[in-house]
């Protein structure tokens, strides 16, 4: 690391968040995952129409209810309070993931613990032998949805990549991942492998090399 | 609950009346065995004939759309050796966890078995006292609703080149390879609606629908817990989420909002 300890600045989770919501275009149907995904909807504003959908049966999310304002028959799938926006709407399980399964969505934003260079996504289990694996939405997402994008740290806490050659976790979904923002750089999932759109302020192409397993590449 | 009857000009052919059958005018229709009525006055009743081993679709998503009350009448009821199928694990010591702590559930089937506080289901699983069939949860909810469609499986993309397609058919079709998922029929169904009729037909509030449309439809015996009972009418037919067809019993529980998760 020690080639790599030049100054520059990772984006924050808020920064992270901002990046992919400035991605999503008027009129996109979306699902955010469980976790720092859920937070790009707070950096869409409310006049660019971009409807949110929830897996529990929910479509045209709107921001978080004021405390006195909660209705506790409306949740999303992280089991928070949500409100509907006017045009919203609801229906049952099975229709709802009708709407991932069938292509409906636009796209969908997940956390993981790794993404391939051949699109590869490991997102719900962390080892063979966890102790009860849990697994919600995401294999349903990842398959279904027309585009699948990845919102995550570059690395582990203890500095392992995220970005591998292949997973060595339990895959979510083949080939499944489009682009990832992790808080170094935004890089796309190509036939050539992972190609840098975007880096942190800072960051040199080598120095990010340096933290990520497999190879990237520069647009041609 | 008014009666109404209708005059005899207007009785149907089936009607014992219009068959020449000498029905007194003082008896009301429901006396008479006629009338449909799938309302419920106890639990007791709710809960009449539920076997050991049989395969329970529980709805609800966390506490939203959880027919709390029904599983309580499980538990008292008694039927032990259960399959239970149902997004979550159950929480805490009370509804389904209550019923997966007093041995009673042989195996569970869900998509998500961690929740704010999975303390029993953990425990059992780790001392090997309960299968678990974990399942992608669009899987779950189309293997019920196929069931209740009469599609005994189907191919799906979700999964594919995951633990999950372990040991599955696959197959390609127009180029994409997909698994084959089977089925998943419920003896028993417990449901949660907002209003019914005597006909069983229901409605939903907001997020409180999620799994229970389609547990309705793909289980043998469904049982209903309502917030409100509306006069045969009174829902408006647009308005029918769920129709009577798919539901046998309703026990009128006037629950209040969900509580924690």
């Amino acid at each position: 690391m020690s080639a790599a300890t030049a100054e520059f600045k990772p984006f924050s989770r808020v920064k992270m968040a901002q990046n992919v919501a400035a991605d999503i275009p008027e009129g996109w149907y979306v699902n955010l995952g469980i976790g720092i995904p859920t937070a790009v909807a707070d950096h869409v504003p409310l006049e660019r129409e971009v409807i949110f959908h929830s897996e529990n049966g929910v479509l045209g999310m709107g921001p978080a209810p004021e405390k006195d304002k909660i209705e506790p028959w409306l949740i999303n799938a992280g089991k928070q309070y949500v409100t509907l926006r006017p045009g919203g709407s609801m229906c049952h399980h099975a229709d709802s993931f009708a709407m991932i399964r069938g292509g409906h969505l636009d796209l969908c934003v997940l956390g993981a613990f790794q993404v391939a260079e051949n699109g590869d996504i490991a997102n719900w289990a962390t080892s063979e032998n966890d102790t009860a694996p849990a697994v919600g939405g995401a294999m349903d997402l990842a398959a279904g949805a027309k585009r699948l994008w990845v919102l995550m740290e570059h690395t582990t806490k203890d500095g392992t990549p995220k970005l591998v050659h292949r997973c060595t976790y339990p895959l979510t979904a083949m080939a499944a991942v489009k682009r990832v923002y992790t808080n170094l750089a935004t890089v796309d999932v190509t036939e050539r492998g992972f190609v840098v759109r975007d880096m942190a302020p800072g960051l040199t192409f080598e120095n990010l090399q340096a933290r990520t397993e497999a190879k990237l590449y520069l647009p041609a | 609950m008014g009666i109404r009857r209708p005059p005899p000009c207007q009785r149907p052919p089936w009607h014992p009346a219009a068959r020449g059958l000498n029905l007194s005018s003082k008896r009301p229709l429901e006396e008479t065995g006629f009338m449909i009525n799938k309302i419920v006055q106890s639990m007791a009743d709710a809960m009449a004939d539920i076997k050991d081993g049989s395969t329970v679709l529980l709805s609800g998503f966390g506490s939203v759309g959880q027919p709390n009350v029904l599983i309580d009448g499980l538990i008292e009821q008694g039927a032990k050796d259960l399959t239970v199928a149902a997004n979550n694990a159950g929480a805490g010591h009370i509804g389904l966890a209550r019923l997966m702590e007093l041995g009673r559930v042989r195996r569970i089937i869900c998509s998500f078995p961690r929740s704010s506080d999975p303390v029993v289901f953990e425990t059992l699983y780790r001392a090997g006292k309960i299968e678990l069939e974990i399942v992608p949860q669009g899987t779950l909810a189309e293997r019920i609703r196929a069931a209740g469609a009469g599609v005994p499986a189907f191919f799906t993309a979700t999964g594919v080149g995951t633990k999950m397609a372990v040991g599955k058919e696959h197959r390609e079709i127009n180029g994409r390879t997909y698994i084959l998922e089977d089925a998943l029929y419920g003896d028993v169904g417990l449901v949660e609606a907002w209003e019914a009729d005597r006909w069983g037909n229901l409605t939903y509030k907001l997020a409180g629908r999620n799994f229970n449309p389609i547990v309705a439809m793909a289980s043998k015996l469904t049982i209903v817990q309502t917030q409100h009972i509306k006069e045969l009418g009174d829902i408006h037919p647009d308005h029918v989420i769920t129709p009577g067809i798919f539901v046998d019993r309703v026990l009128h529980v006037p629950y209040g909002d969900p509580g924690g998760f």
